[in-house]
C-alpha cells in the first residue's frame, strides 16, 4: 500500500490552522496529526502552508490556447496541456474548463470549435496526460437559435460536469446600457450603424422569440442529467426568480447587490470572478465582489479569465477590509466550490478525501504556489 | 507510480545523495541511447549507457530525457502581464503565471522578451517595461521562479524615443539579449501593405482610417533617424557584451548591415535569402517553433520546416506558444528531412544556450547544469512529466 507523510506545514483545515503533517494513501488523505511528525521518511515542508487543491467552477482560459493569436488555431490536445499547466500552478486541481455552446457575432469559430474542445478534454484526462482534474463546463448562449440542439449534440459527452445559461441580449445583465453596448459593438466589431442596429435588433427579438423555452429546455436537460447549472449575469430579483423557478442552484457573476440578495433569499449559490476581487471591481462596471464579501453574499470564487487570481483572491480575502480567517476564505475556492459543483470526494483537508493539495509559500504576505499533489501523485 | 516519488524526494532531500535517473532514453547533442544520469550539487556528474535501475535510482521506464529547453524568445509574458484589453495584472503574479507555463512546457532557461517603443500604446503600457523587469528581477531574487528567467529587449527602432526608453534598463543585471526590429510597410514581416494594414487594424486596434497616416510615419522614420537608433543599440550592447538579433531580416542589405554593426543572431529570417546571407555571416538563424507545428509562418513569410530541409535553421523558439517548442523539435525529427533528434534538441538547447553565451548549459553532458526534462510520448504528442532545474525538481 503507498503511503506517504506530508510534515512540518501550516495545515488549512475547515475551521483552523494547525501545524501539524497529512499521511497519505492510495490517493486519500488517510490521517491529519497535530504537531510534529515522527515518521523519518516524511517530506518536510518547511513551514509552508497545505491548503486542500483548489477548485475552480468557471475558467474561460483553455480557449485561449486554443486561439493563441488572431486566426490562428492550435491542436486541442496540445492546448488543453498548456492550459491544464497554468491551471495547475495557479494551485487549481479541479478545473470547470468552459467551452462556449452557441455563438455571439463575436465569436462565429466558437460553432466549430466547442466539439473538438470537449473531446480533446476528455482524450488527454483518459490517458493520463493533464495535472489537475478537469471537468467541461458548457456555457449555453441562449440567444442563439440552435443552441438546444448544439448542447443535446454533446451534453451527454463523459467530460462535461456542468452547465451554465448566458444571455447577452442589451439591455439587461452584463450589458444593461443599448447605447453603450452599440458603441461597443461597432468598436470592436467595426460594425456600421446600420449593421450594428440590425445586429442588436436581432438579439432583442431572439431575447422574445428564443430565450425564453431556451432556458426551460436547457435547464430540463441539464436536471435530468444532473448537471449544476448556473444563471450567468444575473441583473435583477426577477432573474434571479426565474432561474430559482427553472431549478437552477447557483447564480454566477451577478451584475447587482439586488441580484446577489435575491439568489440569498432564494437559496442559490454565488460565484464571482477572482480577478474582480483583485482588481477591485468588476471589468465591466458591475457590481464589485468586494461589496458581495462585505455583505456575506460570496459563496464561491472562480478564475475567470487569470488561472492564477483563485489562490491570490483567497488570500486576499484575509486581508482588510474583508477581515475572513484563511479556513474561511479557502472555503470559497476549495470546500463550497465543491458542494456548489456537487463534488462529494474533495474541496477539504480532511480523512477520506481525495489527497489533492497545495503547498504555498507565504511571501511578503503573497501566495506562491510551490507543488500541487492530485490523488497524493506530485503533478507540480 | 508513489514509490518512485518517494525515491524522488528522498533523492533531492537528502543533500550528497546524488539524484540518478535511469533507464531512460537519454537525448545528448550526439545521440540517443538507454541510459542514466547522474546529478550531484545541481551538475550532472555521469551520463552512462545501458537501462539498468541500481538501487536508489529512479526508474523513468524508457521515457525520454532530454535537455532543459532554452528558450531566447517568447511574447508570453506580456500576455499575462495583460490578460485580457484594458487589463493590467499585477506584474510579478503575471511573471508568476508566465513561468508556471514555461517550465510546464520543459523550458529552464527563458529569455523573457519585452517590446520597447510601441508607438500606439497609452502610458500605463510603455510604464509596463519597467514594472516587467522589475518584477522578472524580483522574483529571481526571491526564488520564486521555477525556470531561469534573463531578459530580452525587443527595441523597435521606428519610435523616436526608444533611446531614452532603453537607457535606464540597459545596464539590468538580467539583461543579456536584444533584438533590434523595423515594422515599416513593404518590406521586412510585411512586404504586402494589404496584410500589413489587416494586422494593424485587427491586432492593434489601429483606426482604419488612421492606417496611411501610420504608414507615412514609420517609413519617415526609417528614412531618418532608424539607421542611427540601429547603431545607437548595438553600440550600446556591445559595450556591454550583450548579444544582438536582428529581427525579420527580408534582403541581403539587412544581413549585411546587421553583421556590420556586429550583430551575431538573426531572428526569423523572412526570405531563403536572408537566412543564407546570415550563414555566410557565421550569424546564428532562429525561427519560431509555432512556425514549424503550423507548418508555416503566420504571416505569409518563410518556412522554418523548408529553412531546416536546407540545414539553415540553428535554433527554435517558443515565440508566442510555450509548448510549440518541443513538438517542434519532435516533429521535425520525424518528418525525414534530415534532422535526427539530438540535433533537432540541439536547436532548443545547447544552440541557443552559445548563441545567449551561456556556456554552462544546454546539453546533457558531463560538467553541464542539470536542467533536465523527462517526456512521455503519448501518441506522438509529448507529455513533460517531470522538469529538473540545476538537479531540483521544478515542475
Amino acid at each position: 500500500m503507498a503511503e506517504q507523510v506530508l510534515g512540518n506545514a501550516r495545515l488549512v483545515l475547515v475551521d483552523e490552522v494547525v501545524h501539524g503533517s497529512v499521511l497519505l494513501r492510495d490517493g486519500r488523505i488517510a490521517e491529519v496529526n497535530p504537531g510534529a511528525t515522527a515518521v523519518p521518511a516524511a517530506e518536510d515542508l518547511g513551514g509552508d502552508t497545505l491548503l486542500p487543491g483548489l477548485i475552480d467552477l468557471h475558467t474561460d482560459h483553455f480557449e485561449k490556447h486554443v486561439l493563441p493569436r488572431p486566426g490562428t488555431r492550435w491542436d486541442m490536445v496540445s492546448a488543453v496541456m498548456a492550459h491544464d499547466a497554468q491551471m495547475a500552478a495557479g494551485g487549481i486541481t479541479t478545473s470547470f474548463d468552459c467551452v462556449c455552446v452557441g455563438v455571439s457575432i463575436k465569436h462565429p469559430e466558437r460553432r466549430e470549435i466547442f466539439r473538438p474542445m470537449i473531446d480533446a478534454v476528455r482524450e488527454a484526462s483518459t490517458k493520463g496526460m493533464l495535472r489537475a482534474d478537469h471537468i467541461v463546463h458548457l456555457r449555453c448562449e441562449v440567444t442563439d437559435e440552435e443552441v438546444v440542439e448544439l448542447f443535446d449534440a454533446v451534453a451527454d459527452h463523459a467530460a462535461v460536469g456542468m452547465m451554465s445559461l448566458m444571455d447577452h441580449a442589451p439591455g439587461h445583465r452584463q450589458y444593461p446600457d443599448v447605447k453603450r453596448f452599440r458603441e461597443r459593438t461597432m468598436r470592436t466589431l467595426r460594425l456600421s450603424e446600420a449593421e450594428a442596429d440590425a445586429h442588436i435588433d436581432r438579439l432583442l427579438s431572439a431575447q422574445e422569440r428564443v430565450v425564453p423555452q431556451n432556458r426551460a429546455a436547457l435547464a430540463e436537460r441539464g436536471k435530468a442529467r444532473g448537471l449544476a447549472i448556473a444563471s450567468h449575469d444575473d441583473e435583477t430579483a426577477e432573474h434571479v426568480a426565474d432561474a430559482a423557478a427553472l431549478g437552477i442552484s447557483v447564480t454566477e457573476f451577478p451584475t447587482t447587490l439586488a441580484a446577489a440578495r435575491a439568489a440569498r433569499d432564494n437559496d442559490m449559490k454565488v460565484i464571482m470572478g477572482a480577478p474582480n476581487l483583485l482588481r477591485g471591481g468588476s471589468h465591466s462596471g458591475n457590481v464589485s465582489a468586494a461589496e458581495l464579501a462585505a455583505e456575506g453574499l460570496l459563496d464561491n470564487l472562480a478564475s475567470d479569465y487569470v488561472p492564477g487570481s483563485l489562490l491570490h483572491a483567497a488570500f486576499r480575502l484575509t486581508e482588510a477590509p474583508h477581515g475572513l480567517t484563511l479556513p474561511q476564505a479557502v472555503a470559497a475556492v476549495a470546500s463550497r466550490p465543491a458542494e456548489t459543483a456537487r463534488l462529494t470526494d474533495r474541496g477539504r483537508i480532511a480523512p477520506g478525501l481525495r489527497a489533492d493539495l497545495v503547498r504555498v509559500a507565504v511571501v511578503e504576505g503573497q501566495p506562491f504556489v510551490k507543488t500541487v499533489w492530485r490523488e497524493a501523485e506530485r503533478v507540480m | 507510480m508513489l514509490q518512485e516519488e518517494l525515491l524522488d524526494r528522498q533523492a533531492a532531500a537528502e543533500a550528497g545523495i546524488p539524484l540518478r535517473l535511469a533507464n531512460a532514453e537519454v537525448v545528448t547533442a550526439e545521440a540517443r541511447f538507454r541510459g542514466a544520469v547522474t546529478v550531484e550539487d545541481g551538475v550532472i556528474v555521469a551520463v552512462e549507457e545501458g537501462g539498468s535501475v541500481p538501487a536508489g535510482a529512479l526508474d523513468c521506464r524508457g521515457e525520454l530525457l532530454l535537455p532543459g529547453l532554452v528558450d531566447l524568445h517568447t511574447d508570453h509574458c506580456e500576455r499575462h502581464a495583460v490578460p485580457r484589453p484594458g487589463v493590467h495584472w499585477d506584474p510579478l503574479q503575471a511573471a508568476i503565471a508566465h513561468d508556471a507555463q514555461v517550465a510546464a512546457a520543459g523550458i529552464t532557461t527563458v529569455f523573457d522578451s519585452l517590446v520597447v517603443g510601441l508607438r500606439d500604446a497609452d502610458q500605463t503600457r510603455r510604464d509596463l517595461l519597467g514594472r516587467m523587469m522589475a518584477a522578472v528581477e524580483k522574483g529571481e531574487a526571491l526564488g520564486l521562479f521555477r525556470a531561469q528567467h534573463l531578459l530580452h529587449l525587443r527595441c523597435e527602432v521606428t519610435d523616436p524615443t526608444l533611446l531614452d526608453q532603453i537607457a535606464p534598463h540597459m545596464d539590468h543585471p538580467l539583461l543579456q539579449l536584444v533584438s533590434v526590429m523595423e515594422h515599416t510597410v513593404g518590406q521586412r514581416q510585411f512586404p504586402d501593405a494589404e496584410k500589413y494594414k489587416e494586422i494593424l487594424v485587427k491586432l492593434f486596434h489601429v483606426p482604419e482610417d488612421k492606417v496611411e497616416e501610420r504608414f507615412h510615419r514609420d517609413a519617415e522614420a526609417s528614412r531618418t533617424f532608424a539607421p542611427t537608433y540601429r547603431e545607437a543599440v548595438c553600440r550600446m550592447a556591445a559595450e556591454r557584451g550583450i548579444a544582438v538579433a536582428a529581427h525579420d531580416d527580408e534582403t541581403l542589405e539587412h544581413v549585411e548591415e546587421a553583421a556590420r554593426l556586429g550583430m551575431t543572431i538573426s531572428e526569423f529570417p523572412t526570405t531563403l535569402l536572408a537566412a543564407e546571407a546570415a550563414r555566410d555571416r557565421g550569424m546564428v538563424t532562429v525561427m519560431g517553433a509555432p512556425n514549424v507545428v503550423k507548418g508555416g509562418s503566420h504571416s505569409g513569410n518563410l518556412s522554418a520546416i523548408e529553412l531546416a530541409r536546407v540545414g539553415l535553421l540553428d535554433v527554435l523558439a517558443s515565440d508566442y506558444v510555450p509548448v510549440s517548442m518541443l513538438a517542434a523539435a519532435l516533429r521535425l525529427a520525424e518528418l525525414g528531412v534530415g534532422i535526427s533528434l539530438p540535433e533537432a534538441m540541439k536547436m532548443t538547447s545547447l544552440h541557443p544556450a552559445r548563441a545567449a553565451g551561456l556556456e554552462d548549459r544546454g546539453e546533457i553532458a558531463p560538467g553541464k547544469r542539470a536542467d533536465l526534462i523527462r517526456v512521455r510520448l503519448v501518441d506522438g504528442q509529448p507529455v513533460v512529466r517531470t522538469v529538473y532545474a540545476a538537479g531540483e525538481r521544478v515542475a
